[in-house]
């Protein structure tokens, strides 16, 4: 059993949705970023955070998925100070919805005043809210960025073990591991991490508050990234309970934090009879039909 | 109809949810001392917090004797497969449009009731999938349901079965305050996301030949494919069928049908109020051996795989 903790999987497939469930990844956890397309108002912004609380949702339910999602404004949008405003206005709306289990992602882009006003005050939403945060690292200046990050949570009153710090690397990893946060790695092909790296991380620094995700998007990226690492690390010799760590159990424990994500959501297929699709009733006792 | 006496609903399940969920009910009841001009704002924020305050588990039979007068006109049985929370939302959403009712002598707070009706607009619009069906199902107990009609349109145009469903099975807008076509566009997307037709609630008061014509077009187009039709879709056809031709139409396709097909076209031949139909019906059945049963849940019982 996996949980692939960050990935998009709006702009995915159905076929990525069967290979994800064929691959033992039972949970996944979407945070809200912007599909690639054009970013000029609060009200598409809404209709997105509304599909993933719905139908994504239940797009991933016809597989056999569990889908949660973090919901926030990215650093991008903060830039775009009328819009940013507007989708401030929102995010209350969707942030206490059954399945939300974080702010997120927010934080850093550019490093720009706009996107830490915007920062601060979802740190602010998080703390009434009481959820944890997902948080993106920057691509430049990462490690400035990523220290400048942890300071503003601590300064708004957060613990470490509330924020998860995403997309970290080489550079980053011992600054946020010896500060106390969760420390997430993305697996992504090209760009951030590759799967031999990431062995060689687990066998350096153990397994911690340390989880992997593949942030799988609308870009050349793999969704079954997750389940693939953890084949690797099964073949490096670490051992099945620190794979269960790094793959399963840390993600799940951050953020069930939220009080949103439980084991029991996919453990116990009978724990909330009104989530079932089948219906209720003998009267409607047909399968829904899963288009192939 | 009787006018619902909605402050009655309002008093029954706030009085329901302080007897079984304690410590959510105080909560919201601070949260509505605090805010004593309930506007838009204050019931989004209410609503939201449901799922932190109330519990996740299904009222079930357990409120009954708290909410007599509100299950006498819970005519689809919604509330007992509600969770509390959504027991809980359902009030949040009536202490909010209970304004608009015309039986209402309080005060009217901030809002006009253009402005409550936008509010639950824009509260089905960001909703998730339990919290729209939620709203589907809570039209029933909501002095508003007809100024809904566009979000039950919206819903019964989704894939998502839980949320067509709510308005299909779950409340009585279609039947009341769609017009034909969108009476027969519900009834066609039961089919293509295989939900029953049968148990669509006014399927019967609201059949049209229209509708027959297009589900017969529905049939040829899946026939044609070789793909499996829903056991009963042949029930709209059988109940309007009332010449030789429909007759026709009838005993040709059922020679070819599932048993559990066979049964839908017999029973409602029999329920129909044609006059040649019960006798058709009747050869139906010694030609070709089919049981009469008693009620639609019956077939619906029957195994798939009979043929």
């Amino acid at each position: 059993m996996y949980i692939d903790p960050h990935i998009h999987m709006s702009a995915r497939t159905t076929d990525d949705y069967q290979a994800m469930a064929d691959a033992g990844i039972v949970a996944v956890i979407e945070p809200a970023f912007w599909l690639g397309q054009p970013r000029t108002s609060a009200d598409t912004y809404r209709d997105y955070l509304a599909s993933l609380v719905g139908w994504e949702r239940f797009r991933a339910s016809q597989f056999g998925i569990k889908h949660y999602c973090a919901i926030g404004l990215n650093s991008k949008e903060a830039n775009n100070e009328a819009l940013a405003e507007a989708v401030m206005d929102v995010l209350p709306l969707f942030l206490a919805k059954e399945g939300v289990v974080a702010v997120g992602e927010i934080g850093f882009d550019e490093q720009t005043p706009l996107e830490e006003k915007y920062f601060r005050a979802q740190l602010d939403l998080a703390k009434q809210f009481d959820l944890p945060v997902m948080v993106h690292t920057p691509h430049r200046d990462k490690l400035k960025g990523t220290i400048l990050t942890m300071d503003i949570c601590e300064e708004h009153g957060l613990k470490p073990e509330q924020v998860i710090i995403d997309h970290n690397n080489e550079n980053t990893v011992k600054d946020v591991l010896d500060r106390g946060y969760w420390t997430a790695f993305t697996l992504y092909p090209q760009t951030k991490m590759g799967s031999e790296r990431m062995v060689n991380i687990v066998k350096q620094y153990g397994t911690e508050r340390i989880f992997i995700d593949s942030s799988a998007d609308w870009g050349v990226s793999d969704p079954l990234s997750v389940a693939k690492t953890a084949n690797l690390m099964l073949q490096s010799e670490i051992s099945a309970a620190d794979v269960e760590m790094v793959c399963y159990r840390n993600a799940l424990n951050a953020y069930s934090q939220s009080g949103q994500i439980s084991e029991d959501d996919w453990k116990d297929a009978s724990f909330d009879q009104s989530e079932l699709f089948e219906g209720n009733s003998v009267l409607r006792g047909q399968k829904p039909e899963v288009k192939a | 109809m009787t006018e619902i006496e909605y402050a009655r609903v309002l008093d029954e399940i706030n009085a329901c949810l302080h007897h079984h969920q304690p410590q959510g009910a105080q909560k919201l009841a601070a949260y509505f001392d605090q805010h004593p001009t309930f506007d838009a704002r204050a019931m989004y924020f209410a609503f939201g917090m449901c799922s932190r305050w109330f519990a996740k588990d299904l009222v079930g039979a357990t409120a009954d004797s708290a909410l007599l007068y509100t299950a006498s006109i819970d005519n689809f049985e919604v509330i007992p497969r509600w969770r509390w929370r959504d027991l809980a939302r359902c009030m949040i959403l009536l202490r909010y449009t209970l304004p608009i009712s015309a039986l209402y002598s309080g005060e009217d707070s901030c809002d006009t009731p253009e402005t409550r009706i936008s509010a639950l607009q824009k509260l089905f619009n960001s909703a998730d999938v339990q919290e729209a069906a939620l709203l589907m199902q809570s039209l029933a107990f909501l002095p508003c349901v007809q100024d809904c009609v566009m979000q039950a349109r919206e819903a019964v145009r989704s894939n998502v079965i839980q949320l067509f469903s709510a308005v299909a099975h779950d409340s009585p807008i279609a039947q009341r305050f769609f017009d034909d076509n969108s009476w027969n566009q519900l009834v066609l997307k039961a089919a293509f996301l295989a939900q029953p037709i049968h148990a669509i609630v006014g399927v019967r008061e609201r059949n049209n030949a229209e509708l027959v014509d297009m589900l017969k077009d529905y049939i040829r187009e899946r026939q044609a494919a070789s793909r499996e039709l829903p056991w009963d879709i042949w029930a709209p056809i059988a109940w309007l069928a009332d010449d030789d031709d429909a007759l026709n139409y009838l005993q040709q396709q059922c020679s070819n049908l599932p048993e559990k097909s066979q049964a839908a076209i017999v029973l409602a031949l029999h329920e129909s109020t044609m006059p040649q139909a019960k006798l058709w019906c009747d050869q139906l059945q010694q030609s070709m051996a089919i049981p009469l049963y008693a009620q639609w849940s019956d077939i619906a019982a029957l195994s798939d795989s009979i043929s």
